[in-house]
Parts: structure tokens; C-alpha cells; sequence
């Protein structure tokens, strides 16, 4: 496992670096789960950190459950349980202007997975 | 050989009760018990509200995930699925001792303190007098019975529509909690369209819970911290350890914990009861004047076969169920009440004919974490976690459980097995006709129907395997004539005098409403003719 591969994806996640205790907790975690070795997508994506959010969705399309994917979603889950992101995860009465951002992300997302399957091939 | 007048199998509803029935008659009962409990995560879990847990609790990650990360690891819908890593001891070693082979049936049981009650969602509904006719269950001692156990484990419910189906005409039931924001807007819009929604055979109303909004008997009531996933909010939410814990201090009540009742002998000088002690493997022996199987229908079903040899298939009733994951999308964007509680919010009856009701169950989703949602959607990670952050408050899951009549296709039965420590496992045929298929899918629709009436839009309809529902029944029927493995109407194992059968395993229909309240009232039932006959 990289060193640097739990803040890589907290980051990615959250859009902020994340604290040194998340991250440890993460590499425990991966480990209890056995995901410890990264695949080429992993590692292209580690090496390659613009390339983690159009490989994401383009595997949350084709291949829910790549290695990449269950990582990503083992460091959601280690996230949402630390106080720290809570508000990150937790309902909260949201503006228009919140609903428009939401909706504009979405419609980013499918643009990214679109650019994901096309990379996807090479990575592979 | 007699050691006690009556040895009790299984500490689940049924048991439970069963055991406190024979209790209060006089008799001197053990209760024989895989026993399996939760020590490792009860004491971590803060008496807090899930958002206070969530916002100060740094160690909060080893009950939501588990201590080996279990919860987050990425797995298919299956049979527990919803088992949080506090009630993950309800499964303790059931695969390892309790063999099962299946290729299109997942059931799911139990060798815990407590059997599958002690995760039971705590919803509860009365059969109805065609529904207990069609059951097998007689009606005057099970409409006494019902009353007897609402008044043990507290009950609380509301007298709307729906309370037919859900409490029936049981006095002492305790208001309903309050409902959430998004649960109260689909219940405002049933008053508004109350007519058109009846016209189509469904009611609406609050379901009827185990769950105490009153004190009663020393027990709190809900305090509504929103964590019913995780653990017994002191008390409020019945199981049935609480029942076990009274009779405890009792002189004639005894408890063995780590035993797997394996078989029973029965002669003139009583019943010897086999087990296998499920610590060291060792072999134990009890000995009573009357047994009272409460093993839950696939443990009675084992030990039954065992005991008798009989190479037979035994038939097998099971809700199918399917749930609709749906938004409410007047509530997206919207925050969520601190206090509040996890459990079924409404539920909805759809009644064709007086025993053909079909049930459905609405909850909000929130202390089950979001992160179980992500994996769900066709979006990478980060986009997933803000769509359903920001949706999270008007998302619910709609449950749809169909009533099942004995059809051909659905059987268990006993086969060896040399890697099992039992020696044997349980095989399990269970397929719907293509008639209840096909049935089933358009009596779904209309329910998908029936909650956009409501305002709140079907995204998917999931269907987890067979066995899903964990309702399960009619493996030793009911039977008026003298046949073998049948039950005879007062609860008795046809060919033993003594053995007694006082879990679901009789029934001979399974109607889709909750079957734990109506399983625990025939324990009771079976239990009190044992003791009136002494």
C-alpha cells in the first residue's frame, strides 16, 4: 500500500487534506480487509491523482466492486464515522443555490465517467 | 431422568415466552440455549443520540464498522445484511454449526441469547380471524393469548386506519412515538388522498412496535436517540433477554447458555434431550417430563428429524419480500431531527381478500451511515457521497412482504454431512410458482403505485434472495389426523406424548404481517395448556 495512497483518497473524497488519525485508520482497516495490494487502476490512479474521479466513475459503471472502488468506498465509510467529517455526511437544510451546485456536480460526474471510459482501456 | 418438568429449547421469542408461561403454571423449567451475546460492542455504544454519537464519539468507527471493518467491506443484498456489527452475534457460528445447503433459499438463523428477536425490527400485527383460521391457529385461545403478550413486552400503535391490522382490538397499547418530517408528509398526504388510495385497497397508518413510549414494569421508555440498529435503547425496545432476565432470579427457572440441542429420546421415564456443547464440543444430556421446542423453525426442524429418523421432506412457508428504495423529494435538502427513532415509521396494507393482506413497511434511512448507499450508485464515490448527502433526509426504504400459502416446491429436508459437527445438514428447495411470481410482481407495481400517490418516488425495486424476510413457518403443520410430523392442534408432536412444538413451525400459512407477536401469543398458547394439564 502506498503511503500516501489513504490521503490521496481522503482528499479526493472530501476535497481537503484529512487528518494523520483517519489515515491511519484507513491502512488498518485495509488491511483487516485484505486490500492492502493495489492493481494497475489503483495504481495509475495514485500516480495520477487527476485521474481518480473519472476512473471512479467509469468503474462505478462497469465494475462496481474493482478494487479501486471498494477503497475508495472503505475510506467513505472510515470518514463518515470520524467527528471531525460528520458534517460531511449528516443531513443539513441546504439553499437553492446548494440544490443547483448539487445538481451541476451530477451532471459533472457523467461527464467525468464519460472521460473515464475512455481511459479506462489504456489504464487497464 | 426427570431433572425438571419441562427443558424449553431455544431462547427466542417463542422460548421466551413458552418459558415464562410454564413459570407463572408452576412448572420447574430449563431452558437450553446456543446463548451466543454481544460483550465486545454494548459497552462501547454511548447513551446518545445518533448525531451527538456521530459528532463526539472518536471511537464510533468499531460499532458502525465493526472491529474488522466488516460493515464497510463492499458485499452483495443478502439474508442480515442489515445485521450492524452489534447484532452480528445474532449469527455467532451458525455457519460452522448450523449446516445449511440451498441453492435458491438464504435463511438466516440464530444460536444467540435471544434467537432472531434479539434484532427483531419490533414491528407486530394481530391475525386476523381468516388469517388464524388459514394459520391452523384457534381463535379465541390465540385472541386471549395476543392480549396477554401485548401486556408482557408493551406495545405501542395508533387507532387509524390501519389498526385493524396492526393491534387489532388489544387494549393497554401505548401511543406511537412521534413521526419523523418525511414519514409526516407522506402521512399528510394519505389524509389528503385517503379516498383514491383506499379505492386501490391499501390503508395507511402507524405501525403497532414493541417499543415502550410509556414506562412499564421498570422498563424506560424510548428515549428516541435514533440507534434501534445498534443497540435496546435501555430497555424500551422489548427482546426477549428481557423476559429471560425476570425469570432469572426465579427458583424454577434455570438457564444453560452454549448448548445445541441436537436430538430427544422419549420413553416411560420421560425425555432425555441430547446437546452438544458448543465451547468444548462435548456431548450433554438432560432430562425431563416435557420438552418444548422452541427452536425456530429450521433448529425444530433439525432436531425433529434427528430425533425421529424419518428421511422426509418437510414443507417450508417464507414471506418474499422486496424492497423499494424511494424519494420523497418535497423533503430532499432538508435537515433531520435529533431525536427520533430507526424503526418501520408507517406501514401499509393492501387487502384483496380477508386473508390475503400484503405489508408494507416504510422507514427513513439515516443511522445505517451513507456509506452504505454509495456502493449502491451508478456515481463515482465523492459525486455519490454529496447526491445522497444532500437527498439522505427524503430517502426511505418501502419493505413489501407478500402472505405465503403451502405450494408445492418448497420443502426442507435432513442429509449427512461428515463436516458438520452435527454430522448433518439441512437442505432447502424453495422456489415460487410462476402463478405467485407473477402474482407477486404486479401486486408490486400496485404498491409502487400506491407510495407515488403518496409522494414518494420508487427509484428500484430490490429483491434479496429467498429467505430474506427471515419469516419463516409450516414445517410441522397443523394437522387434525393423526399423521407423522404434524403437530397436533394443542401444539404436541404427533408420535411423542410429550414433545411439544411452540415456535412458527406449525402454521400452515404465513400471513405477510409480522409473524413474531402472533409466534410469541401460540407459545403462550401451547405453554399453558402444558401447564393446565400439569
Amino acid at each position: 500500500m502506498s503511503s500516501d495512497e489513504a490521503a490521496s483518497f481522503g482528499r479526493y473524497l472530501l476535497g481537503r487534506e484529512i487528518d494523520a488519525a483517519s489515515c491511519d485508520l484507513y491502512r488498518t482497516a485495509a488491511r483487516a480487509l485484505a486490500y492492502g495490494t493495489a492493481d494497475r487502476i489503483t495504481r495509475f490512479a495514485l500516480r495520477n491523482p487527476w485521474s481518480i474521479a473519472p476512473l471512479d466513475g467509469a468503474l462505478a459503471l462497469v465494475q462496481p466492486d474493482a478494487p479501486l472502488r471498494k477503497k475508495l468506498l472503505l475510506m467513505a465509510a472510515i470518514l463518515e464515522t470520524r467527528p471531525d467529517y460528520c458534517d460531511d455526511f449528516l443531513p443539513r437544510d441546504r439553499s437553492v443555490r446548494d440544490a443547483i451546485a448539487v445538481a451541476a456536480g451530477v451532471a459533472r460526474a457523467g461527464v467525468l465517467a464519460a472521460f473515464g471510459m475512455l481511459l479506462l482501456p489504456f489504464v487497464r | 431422568m426427570s431433572d425438571f418438568d419441562c427443558i424449553v429449547v431455544g431462547s427466542g421469542a417463542s422460548g421466551a415466552m413458552a418459558a415464562q408461561t410454564l413459570i407463572e403454571g408452576g412448572a420447574r423449567v430449563a431452558m437450553l440455549d446456543g446463548g451466543y451475546r454481544d460483550d465486545r460492542y454494548a459497552p462501547l455504544i454511548p447513551q446518545r443520540t445518533f448525531v451527538e454519537i456521530r459528532r463526539t464519539d472518536p471511537g464510533q468507527f468499531r460499532y458502525f464498522l465493526g472491529d474488522g471493518f466488516e460493515s464497510a467491506a463492499f458485499r452483495k443484498v443478502g439474508a442480515g445484511a442489515q445485521l450492524t456489527p452489534p447484532r452480528r452475534f445474532i449469527v455467532e457460528r451458525v455457519d460452522e454449526l448450523l449446516a445449511t445447503a440451498s441453492r435458491s433459499f438464504t435463511p438466516l438463523e440464530s444460536l444467540a441469547f435471544g434467537g432472531l428477536a434479539a434484532g427483531w425490527g419490533l414491528m407486530c400485527g394481530v391475525y386476523s380471524a381468516s388469517e388464524l383460521e388459514r394459520a391452523s391457529l384457534p381463535k379465541t385461545p390465540m385472541h386471549d393469548a395476543y392480549q396477554i403478550v401485548a401486556d408482557r413486552i408493551g406495545i405501542c400503535g395508533a387507532g387509524d386506519d390501519a389498526r385493524r391490522f396492526t393491534v387489532g382490538d388489544l387494549t393497554g397499547i401505548q401511543p406511537p412515538p412521534p413521526l419523523d418530517p418525511t414519514a409526516a408528509r407522506l402521512a399528510a398526504n394519505y389524509e389528503r388522498r385517503r379516498e383514491a388510495i383506499n379505492a386501490r385497497g391499501y390503508v395507511l397508518g402507524r405501525p403497532a412496535l414493541a417499543l415502550l413510549t410509556q414506562p412499564k414494569d421498570g422498563r424506560a421508555a424510548t428515549s428516541l436517540r435514533d440507534m434501534e440498529f445498534y443497540s435496546d435503547d435501555g430497555g424500551a425496545a422489548w427482546r426477549p433477554a428481557a423476559t429471560i432476565a425476570r425469570l432469572a432470579p426465579h427458583p424454577n427457572f434455570a438457564y444453560y447458555g452454549g448448548e445445541l440441542v441436537t436430538r430427544f429420546h422419549e420413553d416411560d421415564g420421560g425425555i432425555a434431550v441430547e446437546a452438544l456443547d458448543v465451547r468444548d464440543g462435548t456431548q450433554r444430556r438432560y432430562g425431563c417430563r416435557r420438552l418444548v421446542l422452541a427452536a425456530g423453525v429450521f433448529g425444530t426442524a433439525r432436531i425433529v428429524l434427528r430425533s425421529s429418523g424419518a428421511d422426509a421432506r418437510l414443507p417450508l412457508l417464507c414471506n418474499d419480500y422486496t424492497y423499494v428504495p424511494s424519494l420523497v423529494a418535497g423533503r430532499v435538502g432538508r435537515s433531520m431531527p435529533e431525536r427520533t427513532q430507526s424503526l418501520t415509521q408507517l406501514a401499509l396494507f393492501h387487502e384483496r381478500a380477508s386473508a390475503d393482506v400484503a405489508v408494507g413497511t416504510i422507514f427513513s434511512y439515516r443511522s445505517l451511515l451513507l456509506f452504505r448507499l454509495l456502493r449502491e450508485m451508478p456515481l463515482g464515490v465523492r459525486d455519490a457521497r454529496i447526491l445522497m448527502q444532500y437527498l439522505l433526509s427524503g430517502f426511505i426504504i418501502a419493505g413489501f412482504d407478500h402472505p405465503q400459502e403451502s405450494t408445492m416446491g418448497k420443502h426442507v429436508w435432513r442429509a449427512p454431512d461428515g463436516s458438520s459437527p452435527t454430522g448433518d445438514r439441512l437442505e432447502i428447495a424453495y422456489d415460487l410458482t410462476e402463478a405467485e411470481r407473477r402474482d407477486h410482481r404486479e401486486r408490486e407495481r400496485e404498491f409502487a403505485g400506491v407510495l407515488r400517490a403518496l409522494g414518494a418516488w420508487p427509484l428500484r425495486r430490490v429483491h434479496p434472495p429467498l429467505g430474506s424476510s427471515l419469516h419463516y413457518a409450516g414445517t410441522l403443520p397443523f394437522a387434525n389426523e393423526e399423521r407423522s410430523l404434524t403437530l397436533a392442534p394443542d401444539g404436541r408432536l404427533r408420535g411423542s406424548r410429550n414433545v411439544y412444538v411452540a415456535d412458527a413451525s406449525g402454521f400452515t400459512f404465513l400471513p405477510a404481517k409480522p409473524v413474531t407477536l402472533s409466534l410469541m401469543a401460540n407459545a403462550h398458547r401451547v405453554a399453558e395448556g402444558i401447564a393446565r394439564r400439569g
